[in-house]
């Protein structure tokens, strides 16, 4: 079953069925179902949102009922994803949810009053950073850090830089602590992410790293976005234990990485390798470089 | 004849006594197989924060009569969760299935149903535990009297049979 199939299956019949009609242009290039109180339900597609069934408006009721279907009646098993503000459901679909937050002892623990959601539909591109990743590994397993502004396929791409990698026969240790990279669900990745793939999910990449270099003996461990200190601490201690390294950030270019106090002090650890710039054609085609690190 | 007619009419009238005090130990039973699935369903959400169609799932495996056929009616129904809730799916298996029990378990347990999936794991702990008192103190009040009823049922009826018998005799 098509993933945007599988998406509209969480709306109401009636929806699911508008949905289903859409021109095949648009669904093929969705990107995101968006869901709001009070709105009818549009699909994100080719930069713009299509407005369906507008004659319907969503309720609160429909929203719960969204929830209710994508977690078989479950929301204790996702309370902690709830937490940060999105589900992982069959497929490798994401919903972002907004609403009421609600704290316990001072911390975020839930969300109530459901307002909105943004039901993500993946997309997969297998084989997108075969050729990179056999140049940057044709002599040896190197640390490579992937980098681009947001929006322009970086989790895609590591994504398929891991699933390279395992095929290879690499043990491949995943920190997903947002569940984007291999979204796991029930203990099962919803994307291929190779044989040799080990994933630890939901959890800070500071505590992940440190379980999974006791545990796992990986050959390279993943992650995306190094954001914080602690981060930085654990890739350094995996590093030195002689773990290769990848991981994404948001950035242009290096020089932008550099303003940044997190990645200026991983920069100048000289952990990674290299660099893979990701940028946009005219013709919004993705374009890839390498940049060494070391030099 | 009418002798045979009598003898009949005390038969079935029997048979019927017998069945309601069957019937009587199997919504004991019942009660009890219901004591033992609330347990495994508390322990699945505490220990493994199991979704509830694994939790059905494992109690459809690993259950027998009436609780049996309640897991498998309410996985099969799970297929219509966003055109009906998970509570009024909760609340029709329950009532379908277990016709046998009293209508305050059944009550009961229909509003279990309301708080299972839905809220925080403690208050559906709580859920659990109130369902489970409920039903306890119905098996704490029927099973000394179990011998006694069944004995009741079988005389009643029997004894109704023999009467008008006699009556038609």
């Amino acid at each position: 079953m098509n993933t945007y199939r599988e998406a509209a299956s969480l709306l109401p019949i009636n929806l699911c069925g508008e949905l289903l009609v859409m021109p095949e242009r648009i669904q093929a290039n969705a990107e995101e179902l968006r869901v709001r109180a009070g709105r009818p339900v549009a699909v994100l597609s080719e930069g713009r949102e299509y407005e369906v069934a507008p004659n319907y408006k969503i309720c609160c009721d429909d929203l719960y009922s969204i929830l209710e279907k994508a977690t078989f009646a479950s929301f204790h098993s996702v309370e902690n994803e709830l937490a940060k503000g999105f589900i992982t459901v069959g497929g490798g679909i994401r919903i972002g949810i907004c609403g009421t937050a609600i704290y316990k002892s001072g911390k975020l623990s839930s969300i109530k009053n459901f307002s909105s959601m943004a039901i993500r539909i993946p997309h997969d591109i297998i084989g997108c950073s075969s050729e990179i990743c056999e140049k940057i590994n044709s002599h040896e397993l190197k640390s490579a850090l992937i980098i681009s502004p947001p929006g322009y396929g970086k989790t895609t791409f590591a994504r398929d830089y891991i699933r390279n990698l395992s095929k290879k026969g690499f043990r491949v240790s995943v920190a997903d602590e947002r569940c984007e990279l291999c979204a796991v669900m029930d203990g099962v990745p919803q994307y291929d992410i190779g044989p040799c793939t080990d994933v630890m999910n939901g959890v800070s990449k500071s505590d992940a790293v440190m379980m999974m270099l006791r545990s796992m003996t990986p050959h390279i461990i993943a992650m995306d976005e190094i954001s914080e200190p602690e981060d930085v601490r654990a890739v350094s201690a995996a590093s030195g234990c002689g773990i290769k390294l990848l991981a994404t950030a948001h950035a242009a270019e290096i020089d932008d990485l550099r303003r940044r106090p997190v990645y200026r002090e991983l920069l100048n650890m000289n952990i990674f390798d290299c660099a893979v710039i990701i940028s946009k054609a005219e013709n919004n085609c993705r374009l890839f470089r390498i940049e060494d690190l070391l030099k | 004849m009418r002798v045979f007619g009598a003898v009949v009419l005390v038969l079935a009238l029997t048979s019927i006594g017998i069945c309601k005090a069957i019937e009587f130990r199997k919504c004991l039973t019942v009660m009890h197989d219901l004591i033992l699935m609330l347990d495994s369903v508390k322990s699945e959400l505490c220990t493994s924060r199991t979704p509830m169609n694994r939790i059905i799932q494992r109690i459809e495996q690993n259950s027998r009569g009436e609780v049996n056929r309640f897991a498998g009616s309410l996985l099969a129904s799970m297929d219509r969760l966003g055109e009906a809730e998970f509570s009024s799916l909760w609340r029709d298996t329950a009532t379908d299935v277990f016709g046998v029990l009293p209508q305050d378990c059944i009550t009961e347990l229909s509003e279990l149903g309301t708080c299972l999936g839905r809220y925080d794991m403690d208050m559906q702990l709580e859920a659990i535990d109130r369902c489970k008192h409920k039903i306890s103190n119905n098996i704490d009040d029927l099973r000394p009297k179990n011998g006694k009823i069944q004995k009741m049922y079988i005389g009643l009826y029997g004894g109704t049979g023999l009467i008008i018998a006699i009556m038609l005799i």
